[in-house]
């Protein structure tokens, strides 16, 4: 995701060497419109970055796309990559208090994949899956694999940001979370505007509408000439091509022999 | 419409809506004996000022000297400006006068001044000041005397460097330095340090963005170290180790001999603006980044470098705006020319950071000396009690954390 933002702050533009400044609001437009904030209730094509600032997981991409321990602070394999066992990091509460366990871990886990096995013991989790899966770190990276604990009216997670305002598919008020285990946030809010398409977007970024508004990669080069700040975000879709194990059509198996020979 | 004073020049009862007049005169000279003749032309030109909007009457007045000038010198110059009102029919009485008349020296580094300001009860007040061109003769800094500031490379390393401090005496010397993790004891000499110890920090709440922290010399237990709701300072045991708990302790703000200390917020990286003792009367000010002492003669003039991005001169009277194009980081040196105090001041440069060394005469910072840059960010500047300062340099190429001592030269 690309984003351009016509704050100063946020980019550090400012003349003289100042130290960050704590507060004040920060307002987003999105393409996105989600209809929930349980990560376990997202598909994997959903574009739900913004839900970052409220889960976790327990590893994260970095901005070189280079995958970090997150919630997690160590993770090793058996030799098959089947069973994976991961390190839950110490001190860390979720935003309603409660502390992380590798039991809350597990429970996270397990409602949004069903398929794995996973237990907890101790300050350490094991993920067992039905086939070797090498890229389970990666995936654990993803937001629908965001640690939540679910409460009685709400859903809490661990990230930098609280909810404090919803409405499905329309509209999202953050807050900093005051304790958040890797310190508290500069920003004091985030204000996301859903559900908004690429011209509306620019509208609202002309109007001064809003302060960080995604655009389109063939945007990119008449956006940073404009004088717009452009930031380039972690990586967060994943394109892919899955084929069955034994081919459904006499086309589809001429596609697979011509992507082999390249 | 000018309020007049009483004209019963031994009027001591109070009168039913008295009046407030209040005088500072500012500025003489840095060689005052030599020119003590000279004051006759000044003191007669503000006297004629201030005669001016009080009109003859009896007043009030308080002198206060925020000048280099010596007190004998002080009365001679309080002596003239009262022969000159005389002249004009104001008189100088006691306190409890319907006016009072406060007259502050000062000066700055291109001309004495002499300023009034003057309030009366209707709510109006004066300022009136008086220029005497020509600049101090000693302890002033001409184009050809600038400062430079001299570095010293004391420790790198990939962790985020808070602070770092020399310990005093020793053979071999000894560099303690403070990251987020740890405080670390280094033996040897600058550029050739041996790590010999390390103390782990230990805290129960996250650290802020932007940790901040500050590492003291302590004569009767070696060092103490200051964190965001954190308080450690070493034991003396053997070996060696050191204790942390949690506090809100006020941080040192400049060096030993200014002892005022800041309330640091325990989650934020700024100082709440309360300090103790207070400077003056005043122990509230807007919330700050980082002060500098500049000890004067008779008083030491704080700086702070507020979160707002304004600079505030105090000199526990006043309380004055400047506006000069700082960062967030300011730091006090000793220089010995000059005023012998100055401030290092950072700024943002194309490359990375700088720091520049200001004098500041009369509440008005003015740089001496070409800036200093960094290649990168400065991400700490704080005050050592032998009067030189500390800075951390987060070096663009490596990416590594670097101290560096800082210390100021003259160009005689």
């Amino acid at each position: 995701m690309l984003v351009i933002s016509s704050v100063a702050a946020l980019a550090g533009g400012t003349a003289a060497a100042v130290r960050p400044h704590y507060g004040g609001t920060v307002r987003v437009v999105l393409r996105a419109a989600p209809v929930t904030l349980d990560p376990a209730r997202l598909s994997m094509a959903q574009d739900n970055h913004i839900l970052g600032l409220v889960f976790e997981g327990l590893t994260r991409f970095d901005s070189h796309g280079r995958l970090q321990p997150q919630l997690a602070t160590r993770w090793q394999a058996d030799s098959q990559n089947q069973r994976w066992q991961f390190w839950v990091r110490p001190g860390v509460n979720f935003q309603d208090g409660t502390p992380l366990t590798a039991d809350e871990v597990a429970a996270s886990l397990h409602a949004a994949n069903p398929a794995w096995t996973v237990s907890a013991s101790g300050d350490s989790l094991v993920i067992e899956t039905t086939a070797p899966d090498p890229q389970l770190p990666a995936e654990l990276a993803l937001p629908r694999n965001g640690i939540a604990r679910h409460t009685v009216n709400t859903v809490v997670g661990t990230g930098a940001f609280q909810v404090s305002q919803f409405q499905p598919g329309k509209s999202l008020v953050l807050s900093a979370y005051e304790s958040y285990w890797d310190g508290r946030p500069f920003v004091d809010t985030v204000a996301v505007t859903l559900d908004q398409n690429w011209r509306q977007q620019m509208i609202a970024l002309e109007l001064g509408k809003t302060d960080v508004a995604e655009v389109a990669p063939e945007q990119v080069r008449r956006t940073g000439l404009a004088g717009r700040t452009v930031v380039e975000s972690a990586p967060n879709e994943l394109l892919a091509l899955v084929f069955a194990r034994e081919a459904q059509s006499a086309a589809e198996a001429r596609l697979r022999q011509a992507l082999s020979e390249h | 419409m000018a309020v007049y004073n009483s004209l019963h020049p031994h009027m001591f009862l109070r009168i039913g809506k008295p009046l407030m007049l209040g005088v500072a005169i500012g500025l003489l000279l840095a060689v005052p004996v030599a020119l003590a003749a000279d004051w006759g032309t000044p003191a007669r030109s503000l006297a004629q000022k201030i005669a001016a909007v009080t009109g003859p009457g009896a007043v009030a007045l308080e002198v206060n000297n925020r000048s280099s000038l010596r007190p004998a010198e002080i009365e001679q110059a309080r002596g003239a400006l009262v022969s000159e009102l005389g002249t004009l029919g104001v008189q100088v009485l006691a306190s409890g006068q319907a006016a009072t008349v406060r007259i502050t020296f000062s000066e700055n580094l291109q001309n004495y001044l002499w300023i009034a300001q003057v309030r009366q009860a209707a709510g109006d007040e004066k300022v009136l000041m008086v220029s005497v061109p020509g600049a101090p003769v000693a302890g002033s800094f001409g184009p050809s005397s600038p400062l430079s500031i001299h570095r010293t490379l004391l420790w790198s390393q990939d962790a985020a460097i808070l602070d770092a401090t020399v310990l005093p005496g020793g053979n071999p010397e000894h560099l303690l330095v403070l990251d987020a993790d740890k405080v670390t004891l280094f033996s040897g000499q600058r550029g050739q340090w041996r790590p010999e110890q390390a103390f782990p920090v230990t805290h129960e709440r996250p650290w802020p963005r932007d940790l901040r922290g500050r590492i003291v010399f302590n004569s009767e237990h070696l060092f103490d170290v200051y964190l965001p709701g954190v308080a450690c300072e070493a034991v003396l045991s053997s070996p060696l180790s050191m204790a942390c708990h949690e506090a809100d302790d006020p941080w040192p703000l400049g060096t030993g001999s200014a002892g005022v200390r800041g309330f640091f917020s325990p989650a934020r990286n700024f100082f709440t603006g309360v300090v103790a003792p207070e400077i003056g009367k005043q122990n509230t000010f807007p919330a700050f980044y980082s002060a500098a002492a500049l000890p004067r003669a008779q008083y030491v003039l704080w700086t702070l470098a507020a979160v707002d991005g304004s600079v505030h001169l105090v000199d526990g009277i006043n309380d004055v705006t400047a506006k000069v194009p700082w960062g967030s980081d300011i730091a006090g040196v000793k220089s010995g020319c000059g005023s012998g105090w100055q401030i290092l001041a950072s700024a943002r440069t194309q490359t990375g950071d700088s720091l520049r060394a200001y004098e500041v005469m009369d509440r008005e910072p003015a740089p001496v000396g070409t800036a200093t840059e960094f290649n990168g960010p400065l991400t700490a500047l704080w005050s050592k009690d032998d009067g030189t300062a500390v800075t951390v340099e987060r070096n663009s190429d490596t990416g590594k954390y670097e101290a560096y001592s800082l210390d100021v030269a003259c160009h005689q």
